[in-house]
This record gives C-alpha cells, sequence and structure tokens, in this order.
C-alpha cells in the first residue's frame, strides 16, 4: 500500500475532530455540519480507522458512537425526557412545542418533583445533567446557566421511544 | 290529507321503531311484513306507516321506506358518514355509469334523463361530503380541545379511527390518476362545458350548464376540503398519532428502563497520545509479563529515604547568598555537585525551576550558550544572570 507522506485534510479538520471526540453532537444549523457533510466519506473512514468509532449522520445531526457508551448519562436523559414529556401531555400540552421551547433548569426540577414518577429520576442531579448535555449540545444552556432549550438531538431519544413502543 | 304536524308527531314518537325498520332496509333492500309486525307491537300504528306514506308495498310485496323518509332518517341519524369508503365507491360507479350512459345516448330524451340524473347524483354526493369532511374536523378538533382530558391511548385510538375513515378515503378520491374520483368529476365538467357551447338546443343547453356548474362547484368543494385536510386535519391527526406512540414508548421505559436499551453516546474519553510508541511500549511490558509462566511478583519500591527533593525555599536562600550571579546554570549544576556527588538531569532541570522564584529577577546579558555536562546527558543551555528582584 502506498500512502501519500502528505496529510491532508479538510479545513477545520482539528475542530470537527475535537467537537466529536467530545461527544458533541452537531446540528444541522451548524457549520461543522456542512463541513463534515462534504467530506463524508472522509470522516467516516477516519473515525473508523482511528478510533474504530462509527460516525452517523442523518438530517439533523452528525456525531460518533462506540462499543463504549456513556450509558449512565444517555439513561438519565432518557428518563428525564420521559418524566417531562408525561407530565407535559398530563398538563395538556402538546409536548413537541413543549420541547422545543426554553425552560428553566429550576422549572424542570420541579415538573420531576411533582410527578408521580419522580421516583425514576431518584439520585439524578438535574442541573449537572444538563449541563453535561449542554457540553454535548443535546441542550442550549442559556440566560447565565438559569435556562435550557433541548436541541433538535434529542430527536435520537425521541425515535428510541418510538422503538420502544413498538416492542413493548 | 294528514296533518304534516300529526306525522311528524307520529315520526317522532316511534322514531326507535322507525330506525329499527331503516336499518333492516339498509342491510336488506327492503322489509319484511313479519319484520314490522316484530318491531310494532300494535297493528293500528303499523297501518300509520302506510296511512302517512312513510313506508310503501312494492309489487313483488316487499316493503320499503319511502324515499324521501328514507333519505331523512338517513340525514339524521348521520349514518352515511360512518361508511365513506363504501360511499366513493358507490359514487365513483354511479357517475361513471351514467357519465357512459350519456356519451353513447343517441336521442334527446335520453341525454336529458342522464345529464339530470348526474346533477342529481353529484348534489347527493357533495352533501355527503360536506357531512363527512365536517364531522372529521369536529372530531379531530374534539380531540385538540380535549387534551388534557383524553387518555394518550384514547387519543390514538380516535386519531388513527379518524384517518381510517375520513383521510385514506378523501385521499383516494383526490388520487392523480385517470380512474379516480375526482378525475371522473373533472372530465365530465369538461365536457358538460363542451356540451353547453355545442348544442344549440335550449333545453340541452341549460341541462348541459347545470351539470358544468354542479360538477364545477363539487370539485372546487373537493379542494378546498383538500388544502384544509393537507394543512390542518392530516398533520393535527399525525401529531396526534405520534405523541401518543412517544407516550407509550416513555410509559414502557419508566416502567422499567433496565429492560431497554438506550441510545448510544460516545463516553468522552482522554485523547492525548503522549508517545506515538506508547503502545508497542505497553504491548512489549505486557507481553513480557503474559509469556512467563510463574507467579509475577511485583514488590512496592520502598522510597530512599535520603532521596533528593526540590526545596525552594533552602535553595532560594543558597542563591541570594551568591547574588549577583552571572551564570545561573553553572551555579545550579555546582550546587547540586557539592550536595550529591553526582547531578543526573532529573535533578538538574527540577532546581532550574528556582528560575521563576518572584524575589530574583533573570538578566539576559548576551547570546552566548555553555554546555553543562551532566552523568546522563550533556545541557546546552543559555548564559543567565541573576539578581535581586527590585520590588
Amino acid at each position: 500500500m502506498s500512502i501519500s507522506n502528505k496529510f491532508e485534510c479538510p479545513q477545520r479538520h482539528s475542530e470537527v475532530v475535537k467537537n466529536l471526540l467530545n461527544g458533541k453532537f452537531i446540528l444541522h444549523n451548524e457549520e461543522l455540519f456542512e463541513v463534515i457533510n462534504d467530506h463524508l466519506e472522509f470522516y467516516i473512514d477516519f473515525f473508523k480507522k482511528s478510533y474504530d468509532y462509527e460516525l452517523v449522520n442523518n438530517t439533523e445531526v452528525i456525531y460518533v458512537i462506540s462499543d463504549i457508551t456513556h450509558e449512565k448519562f444517555s439513561r438519565n436523559i432518557m428518563l428525564v425526557l420521559s418524566v417531562i414529556s408525561w407530565e407535559f401531555n398530563r398538563e395538556g400540552k402538546n409536548i413537541y412545542s413543549e420541547l422545543e421551547k426554553k425552560h428553566t433548569i429550576r422549572d424542570i426540577e420541579e415538573l420531576i418533583k411533582k410527578s408521580s414518577f419522580k421516583d425514576s429520576c431518584r439520585g439524578i442531579s438535574i442541573d449537572k445533567l444538563l449541563k453535561e448535555a449542554g457540553s454535548r449540545n443535546l441542550v442550549l444552556i442559556l440566560d447565565n446557566e438559569k435556562s435550557i432549550r433541548f436541541t433538535s438531538a434529542i430527536n435520537i431519544f425521541l425515535k428510541a421511544a418510538k422503538e420502544i413502543a413498538e416492542l413493548d | 290529507m294528514n296533518e304534516p304536524a300529526l306525522i311528524l308527531a307520529f315520526v317522532s314518537n316511534y322514531f326507535n321503531e322507525i330506525k329499527v325498520i331503516y336499518k333492516l332496509e339498509k342491510e336488506y333492500g327492503s322489509i319484511t311484513y313479519s319484520q314490522l309486525k316484530v318491531t310494532f307491537d300494535r297493528d293500528s300504528n303499523l297501518e300509520k306507516l302506510f296511512e302517512y306514506e312513510i313506508i310503501e308495498e312494492m309489487v313483488d310485496e316487499s316493503i320499503k321506506i319511502k324515499e324521501v323518509w328514507y333519505g331523512l332518517i338517513e340525514s339524521l341519524l348521520d349514518d352515511t358518514s360512518l361508511d365513506m369508503p363504501e360511499q366513493i365507491s358507490k359514487y365513483h360507479r354511479s357517475l361513471s355509469e351514467l357519465y357512459t350512459k350519456l356519451k353513447s345516448s343517441k336521442s334527446k330524451n335520453e341525454v336529458i334523463e342522464y345529464t339530470k340524473a348526474l346533477d342529481k347524483e353529484i348534489s347527493k354526493f357533495e352533501s355527503q361530503l360536506k357531512r363527512n369532511i365536517k364531522k372529521l374536523i369536529e372530531e379531530t378538533r374534539y380531540i385538540k380541545a380535549n387534551g388534557d382530558k383524553l387518555d394518550y391511548k384514547e387519543k390514538m385510538k380516535k386519531a388513527l379511527e379518524l384517518s381510517k375513515l375520513y383521510l385514506e378515503p378523501f385521499n383516494s378520491i383526490m388520487q392523480n390518476h385517470s380512474d379516480s374520483l375526482m378525475s371522473i368529476i373533472i372530465d365530465i365538467a369538461e365536457e358538460a362545458n363542451k356540451q353547453r357551447f355545442i348544442n344549440s338546443d335550449s333545453i340541452l343547453q341549460k341541462l348541459y350548464t347545470k351539470v358544468y356548474n354542479s360538477f364545477g362547484r363539487v370539485e372546487r368543494e373537493v379542494q378546498n376540503n383538500n388544502r384544509l385536510l393537507i394543512n390542518e386535519v392530516g398533520p393535527l391527526l399525525e401529531r396526534i398519532k405520534s405523541e401518543s406512540v412517544l407516550l407509550s414508548g416513555f410509559s414502557a421505559f419508566l416502567r422499567n428502563n433496565k429492560k431497554f436499551d438506550v441510545p448510544k453516546v460516545l463516553l468522552k474519553t482522554n485523547h492525548k497520545v503522549y508517545s506515538k510508541d506508547a503502545i508497542w511500549g505497553a504491548k512489549e511490558i505486557w507481553d513480557g509479563y503474559y509469556e512467563m509462566e510463574e507467579d509475577v511478583v511485583i514488590e512496592s519500591v520502598i522510597a530512599v529515604e535520603n532521596e533528593w527533593m526540590y526545596d525552594e525555599q533552602k535553595y532560594i536562600i543558597n542563591l541570594e547568598k551568591a547574588l549577583p550571579l552571572n551564570d545561573f546554570y553553572t551555579w545550579i549544576f555546582l550546587e547540586l555537585k557539592s550536595e550529591l556527588g553526582i547531578v543526573d538531569s532529573t535533578v538538574f532541570l527540577k532546581l532550574t525551576k528556582l528560575i521563576h522564584n518572584r524575589s530574583i529577577e533573570a538578566v539576559y546579558a548576551n547570546e552566548d550558550r555553555i554546555l553543562i555536562e551532566l552523568e546522563d546527558k550533556i545541557m546546552n543551555v543559555p548564559t543567565v544572570g541573576i539578581k535581586k528582584a527590585s520590588l
């Protein structure tokens, strides 16, 4: 196999790699989304051959996964989303539009606290969890870290819920 | 002539029984005497049914509800809205049959007969279509308005039912192929438009204009409703279905979350590579252990008591005594040499940290460099002077 000695990569390559290796979801409205999409084959190969990671891309979001997954974080996010969606519905609100709105972290904590499913979230620090979610672009952290807004990346969790509904 | 109010009062009093015979006729095409006798307990009431011309006996002795009453009961019960798919196929059949007959008509009378029949048929279709659409919109809005009262499973059931009963049949009307009901309606309207100008007979002109107007109106009606369904009802039903699926998934997950997988999310790891050969170094060590057959005992190393430690306080005092200095690195070397005898690069580099102490100041007088020979390597260092820091 002959390998060119010159390493060629797209512009902003290091930014792409840093973000994805940090477990970040790159959203469709970000410039990096375009960069990756324009060099999709390169990045699929790059992550597969460098780290044995799989690059997942759909119309809304791009991220990488591996067999070593952050199970606890993912499960906690799923639990929180389940409880708050359940509560939004109980209050007669539209789940999808509620999930698109800005909420204060305190409101989310209160919503969980008064839910009959609150035990499912026992032991989860909502504040910490949402900040970690912020570092991954699952939520936007707003108003001096007091509020959040879910991004379209949470659709992977909503899709998982729909798959569970089919299984159950 | 009977008093209309009397007839209506009778229909009102015996509406439950009338409903029964209406359903029998709807199912079997006609009613028998014995069915009537079972339904109406008194013969006098049976007689009134004939007397008020609510039912009539046919030539073959079967009994039917008179058309005007049948239509009225049908619309009162709103029964027709329940089988939109059937209605569509019924009108699809009747309209295309009448259209074929009209096109092959050989006499003026035939043309009159079929244009009138087409006009009547499309009017019936129009009123039923309106009723269906109205009901669909009402029911959808009911679900929307009662979001908090209805259980998500009920909402889901209702949305599925509405899609199946109304939306899908409606879409089949609109299908974009030459045999859809919509295409037949458009064809008839176009043909009637053409014929009303070709024919010189004023009666035919009037009839074709009537057909053209009524078919054109239904066409617009269907188009408008289609827009309404596409923009409002369809998305709403889809959303209700989608929300319900979401909630049933979340509720199953909350009941026993350990039973289900969650999306894979990358575990953040430290990807810094300290040495490109680190993995080979580690592999070599590992393989070394792996191939050994006897037990490996790793003994903890007892720290050497008189191991050299970097003590900033001690050395800064020594350094200050030697100020001003012209060559910092040589001073370091000599200091360590006198203390330890042997100076290696590790201790040498550790002590050079002293240069950052705030009580002293480095002076770079020239660019000369000197070589300092240590136990394990030769250091190439600049000549740096040191003076007491000016506070």
